[in-house]
């Protein structure tokens, strides 16, 4: 497929591409100078990603084309199936497209080996799953340091420290994972995915497993990580409330991006999603 | 009831993966117990068949007697064979003579040297089974039965010496050196490993001093005429001391020696087994207990819609049943070749009989017995611990319940000091040898497990302890090394050999048979490189890191962390090793304390400069020693003789050497009386012999004696000694007087000093000179007699320390098992470190680091407990056979050692599945 004209062409467009959604007002509600030097954090070109073979394949993706705009929260949102799990994974290198192909700022990832992979995570991105974030044997504190200390990088200590002042773990930072309450360790996980300062955060269901109070917790330090410290993060989540607190939601149906809304409230998303089957 | 055990069914299909090396465990376990009964089965049928077939003529036959204390034996008249044959129910009577002594005919070569010095041991007879009819045990593989003057020679002595048919060789007699020309070449399977040199009856008469004489006589009835009817016929002419035994008395005598020898292979060989098989009921237990623990969900929610405690149980202990019937089915396949492996190790190493495979009835029933029943036991604990998970606890995940603290710690205790009373009473309780091996067994088997369960206590600090950045890079340094190496060279090996083979010898079934064995060779050989060289990278690494501060230490923490973090689950790994490891360092704590005293008796009790003795266990002739008086230089000689002597009802030894020239030689460190030339009537007594006497016995008291001639003394005590490492004796007596009462008797071994100022070595050379008309005497300085007592004691540690490998290759599979099921239980973890940023390299390096901290640990415990029990063995051996401990520091190194190499290696799948797990997969692991 690689050497097909279609595909060269479309490649040869999306040099000179831009979202429609990267415009001046947007621009100007991100704080952080961080961002300026390259306003897409993370991009994906014609993504596809097919499981199994002939009438039997399932289409997670279907040639997505979407950009992470740096400095901005995001949310993608879909129904169960609709590949939004698929879209974000594979942004974030922990899965492989059938064909298109990713980037992690300007790295395009579908040709790094393993190794390469691991050292892309580890130093650009960060990642808060939904649960079971951490490592049972090791303290907060050791948990976000941990991609630091695989990395074999010191770690700027102040930066460290604020991280865990901001959400609020300074005095639980020797404390062991099941010692902590479910918001305190998705704390911590939102604590490690700032300390080595990633390029991106790629959040699965972060709050899924939490009640609404630790949950709304958590969305806050997301957004508060992006609006004071220029933070990058994109978020798959189904709870509207949830996608409220981001900058803009991506929908998703049967692998395609199907609409998208910027500034989302609550009350938004629930009729977007309302009229998506529509 | 029935729905549980097909969710039994369902589990181990589910769990095919995490159940197969606990399979491995169990058929290696099996393997080797089944393995020691085929060996046993296979050697009775040989001996059986020889036994049955060289006697199935012979309906009686006549003996001497046994021979009691102070009764005088007799070999029978030849004539006797003449008598027996005119009697009407005799058939025939053919009389035979047998050598007595091992190693009296060894072939010499021209200048009168051994041709093959320490070679197997070589039995002489005349050649029975001469009359018409007869079955032969022997076969000839070329030439005739031996005439006059003539010598048939076993096959592998032909083909060592290289001699045949027609030609003349020399042999050393009881009569001196004499030519024979060699008839034929005989072949008998059942030899275990002797050589046979057989003669004609007159010819074997003339060399063994009995002319006129037989031992034995091999009687057939006439026909017609029953067993009974012949012993009956007989009896009237069998002379005093003689006795008649019938066909199925002679078949019981004669399979008795063979027997014997079999029963204590067979039990030594089983020994081993049990406790390989001992070694796999701890990991059996562990993977169950992990597999319980990794199903508390499944287990929990069964619970809760309606399960009883009891299906739970019964469901698990089903499954146990299941894997104990398939792994001991395979473990008697294992066994098959076990004893194969082992037979052809025996066959190597010198000895053993070519032998069928034996698989009897009795082997197949005890080894499923053994491993259902050793499984289902293992699997008990497990099971009671997952029918105690409550439906709630289970759904939140929680482990199940344990034994608190407290009470593991009193339990622990209590087995461990029950074993080791039982170990203590056994040492010191002066038990014969089947309840002192009872106790010794029972003590070993409480103290490992109190021990183990006692080390979940030690699992996280020595955990803590020993993995540390330093520590763990050397190790891991060294054992990549050890395991690329020698891989290579295992490698080499299996390509290297079938090769050649198959360009010597072509295309047949053992040429196959080595090219399997290399293709596994190779197989091993590629998987120590493959795990032995990223070990020694990572470790330069490691190494490297800890120097400038790198994230590989950080990897080293995490180790450490996973390995304390299921205390359990580590030391039930590590005690499986434990016990291995802490009996090979009891038998080489044991072997070091053995040479050490022995090095020490050379020392101080016994200081000859030269040592004069026969390496066949034979007797050294008197005209020997009294040769190498007269020799210039020596300056004087001590004789050692032995016998038993009877006082009062007790049958005990006595020994005997010139104790008036003597003081130079020997120190027997006389608490009582002067070391003087003792008189006719006069003894010196062993101290504790003296002690435990009632009353006991003092200076100048007397006792009353009986020698083995039936003649009587009273004798006087001159002096009671206190060092028995060189008299091993009750009794002392000078030798003069011991010659009145034992003339024939031999001595033992002869020491000598030099005069002063004598050449040592010129004086050695001589005397060899004089002993080399007695082939099997040998002559050695002190430093020569020592290395020789050494390199017995070596090999002898060879053997056991190789035997107990059975239980460190179960122990090993048992590591790899461990690590395994931990990894399976971690992948969501693993997945979660490989998303933020952990390299593979650096997962492998974390799993490798974990298997060595499990195999250091094992080490630990292993070295610690085998000195122990070393230490209480030694307390318990009589002084003059072992006197102090002492420990082998290079051999502890050794273990200590070779437990990281056992760490890298045991790591290797283990690191290699959790490097190949998808992340995404492992993340949505629950």
């Amino acid at each position: 497929m690689a050497g097909e004209p279609a595909e060269l062409s479309v490649l040869a467009t999306t040099l000179t591409y831009r979202p429609p959604w990267e415009d001046p007002v947007t621009m100007t509600n991100s704080p952080s100078a961080k961002i300026s030097t390259s306003p897409i954090a993370a991009r994906s070109e014609l993504a596809s990603k097919v499981y199994g073979e002939g009438d039997m394949a399932v289409h997670a993706l279907r040639e997505v084309t979407v950009g992470f705009e740096a400095g901005k929260f995001t949310s993608i949102m879909g129904p169960s199936g609709s590949g939004k799990s698929t879209l974000m994974q594979c942004m974030a290198g922990l899965d492989r497209l059938s064909s298109g192909e990713t980037y992690i700022g300007d790295i395009p990832i579908s040709s790094l080996n393993d190794k390469q992979l691991t050292r892309l995570r580890r130093d650009k991105i960060g990642f808060i799953f939904q649960a079971f974030n951490l490592i049972p044997t090791l303290n907060a504190l050791e948990n976000i340091t941990l991609p630091l200390d695989l990395a074999g990088i010191k770690g700027d200590s102040e930066w460290i420290d604020s991280v865990i002042a901001t959400v609020g773990l300074a005095d639980r930072a020797t404390h062991r994972p099941n010692e902590l309450s479910g918001g305190q360790q998705q704390r911590v996980a939102v604590a490690r995915a700032l300390a080595s300062q990633p390029d991106i955060i790629f959040g699965d269901e972060p709050t899924g497993n939490l009640d609404s109070k630790a949950g709304a917790e958590i969305l806050s330090f997301m957004r508060s990580a992006v609006n004071e410290l220029g933070q990058t993060i994109v978020m798959v989540t189904h709870d509207p409330v949830s996608a409220a607190y981001s900058d803009r939601v991506l929908f998703l149906a049967d692998g395609a991006i199907v609409d998208e809304m910027f500034n989302p409230t609550a009350d938004s998303v629930y009729d977007k999603i309302r009229h998506l089957g529509d | 009831m029935s729905q549980m055990f097909k969710l039994s069914l369902r589990g181990i299909r589910a769990h095919l993966g995490r159940l197969a090396l606990t399979f491995v465990a169990i058929s290696l376990g099996v393997g080797f117990v089944s393995g020691s009964f085929i060996i046993k089965d296979s050697l009775t049928e040989v001996f059986d068949g020889i036994v049955n077939a060289s006697n199935a003529d012979v309906d009686a036959r006549v003996q001497a007697a046994d021979v009691e204390f102070g009764e005088v034996g007799s070999d029978l008249p030849e004539s006797l064979v003449a008598e027996l044959e005119a009697l009407p129910e005799v058939g025939f009577a053919e009389g035979s003579v047998g050598y007595a002594q091992v190693n009296a005919f060894v072939p010499l070569d021209e200048q009168g040297e051994q041709r093959i010095p320490n070679g197997p041991p070589i039995l002489s007879f005349s050649w029975s089974g001469t009359r018409d009819g007869a079955t032969e045990v022997f076969t000839m593989d070329e030439g005739t039965k031996p005439g006059p003057g003539q010598v048939a020679i076993d096959y592998r002595q032909a083909e060592v010496i290289g001699a045949g048919a027609g030609d003349v060789v020399i042999f050393n007699t009881p009569t001196g050196q004499q030519n024979f020309e060699v008839s034929g070449v005989i072949r008998f399977e059942g030899s275990a490993g002797a050589w046979f040199v057989l003669f004609d009856l007159p010819t074997a008469q003339a060399l063994y001093d009995k002319v006129g004489l037989v031992d034995s006589i091999s009687i057939g009835a006439a026909t017609g005429t029953t067993e009974v009817e012949l012993l009956e016929a007989i009896a009237p002419i069998i002379p005093d001391g003689a006795e008649a035994l019938g066909n199925s008395a002679i078949l019981e005598e004669d399979s008795a020696d063979f027997t014997q020898i079999i029963n204590i292979i067979g039990n030594l060989l089983l020994a081993f087994a049990l406790v390989a098989l001992f070694v796999s009921l701890f990991i059996i237990y562990n993977t169950f207990a992990i597999l319980v623990s990794q199903r508390i969900q499944e287990i929990g929610m069964l619970r809760a819609i309606g399960a009883t405690a009891g299906q739970v149980r019964a469901s698990i202990v089903f499954e146990a049943l299941v894997v104990g019937v398939l792994g001991s089915a395979a473990g008697i396949l294992t066994g098959v070749g076990v004893a194969a492996a082992i037979k052809g190790l025996f066959q190597r190493v010198g000895g053993f009989p070519e032998t069928g495979t034996v698989i009897g009835v009795r082997t197949i029933a005890v080894s499923l017995i053994v491993g259902i029943v050793a499984t289902v036991i293992s699997a008990i604990g497990p099971a009671f611990r997952a029918s105690r998970i409550s439906p709630i606890a289970a759904m939140r995940n929680e482990p199940p319940s344990e034994h608190s603290t407290r009470v593991r710690t009193a339990i622990g205790v209590v087995t461990t000091v029950l074993g080791l009373a039982a170990l203590f009473l056994g040492l010191f309780g002066g038990f014969d040898t089947a309840p002192l091996l009872g106790l010794l067994g029972v003590g070993a088997i409480f103290t490992f497990v109190g021990v183990a369960m006692l080390s979940v206590l030690f699992a996280g600090p020595v955990a803590n302890a020993v993995g540390r950045g330093p520590i763990m890079a050397s190790l891991g340094l060294f054992g990549g090394l050890v395991l690329a190496v020698f891989g290579v060279g295992v490698t080499l090996g299996g390509i290297g050999g079938p090769s050649l083979l198959l360009i010597r010898d072509g295309i047949s079934s053992s040429t196959l048979g080595a090219v399997a064995g290399g293709v596994a060779l190779v197989l091993i050989g590629v998987t120590m490189v493959r795990s032995g060289i990223p070990a020694v990278a990572r470790s330069v690494r490691l190494i490297i890191d800890l120097l400038r501060g790198g994230p590989e230490i950080k990897l080293v923490r995490l180790a450490r962390q996973n390995a304390a973090r299921s205390p359990q689950r580590t030391a039930a790994t590590a005690t499986a090793l434990m016990i291995g490891l802490a009996l090979v360092t009891t038998v080489s704590v044991l072997g070091q304390s053995l040479k050490s005293s022995f090095a020490s008796t050379l020392d101080t009790a016994i200081t000859a400069d030269l040592f004069v003795f026969s390496s066949t266990q034979q007797p050294t002739p008197v005209e020997l020693g009294e040769q190498l008086r007269d020799l210039d230089g020596i300056d004087q000689i001590a004789r050692f003789r032995f016998d038993e002597i009877k006082v009062g009802d007790e049958i005990v030894d006595l020994s005997a050497y010139e104790t008036a020239t003597t003081d130079q030689i020997m120190n027997i460190d006389l608490t009582e009386g002067e070391l003087r030339q003792l008189g006719a009537g006069e003894v010196y007594v062993f101290r504790d012999v003296a002690e435990a006497s009632v009353p006991p016995l003092a200076l100048g008291d007397t006792i009353d004696a009986q020698f083995s001639d039936g003649s009587e003394a009273t004798l006087t005590i001159a002096g009671i000694y206190d060092d028995n490492s060189v008299i091993d004796a009750s009794y002392l007596m000078d030798l003069d007087v011991f010659q009145q009462y034992y003339p024939d008797v031999e001595d033992v071994f002869v020491g000598a000093t030099l005069e002063d100022g004598a050449n040592a070595k010129t004086v050695k050379a001589e005397a060899k000179e004089i002993a080399s008309a007695y082939p099997q005497i040998e002559v050695k300085d002190n430093q020569e007699f020592l290395e020789q007592a050494e390199s017995q004691v070596n090999s002898m540690l060879a053997l056991i320390n190789g035997l107990l490998g059975l239980a460190l290759i179960v122990a090993f599979f048992g590591i790899v098992n461990t690590i395994v099921l931990s990894v399976l239980e971690r992948t969501r973890e693993i997945g979660l470190m490989r998303a933020i940023g952990m390299t593979r390299d650096q997962l492998m390096t974390t799993i490798r680091l974990e298997a060595l901290i499990v195999c250091l640990f094992g080490a630990v415990l292993g070295l610690v407990l085998g000195a122990l029990f070393a230490w209480a063995a030694v307390s318990a051996i009589p002084d003059e056979v072992i006197s102090s401990v002492s420990i082998p520091w290079l051999t502890m190194g050794i273990i200590l050692m070779a437990s990281s190499v056992l760490g890298v290696l045991a790591a290797f799948l283990p690191a290699r599945r959790a490097a190949q797990l998808d992340v995404l997969e492992a993340i949505a692991t629950v």
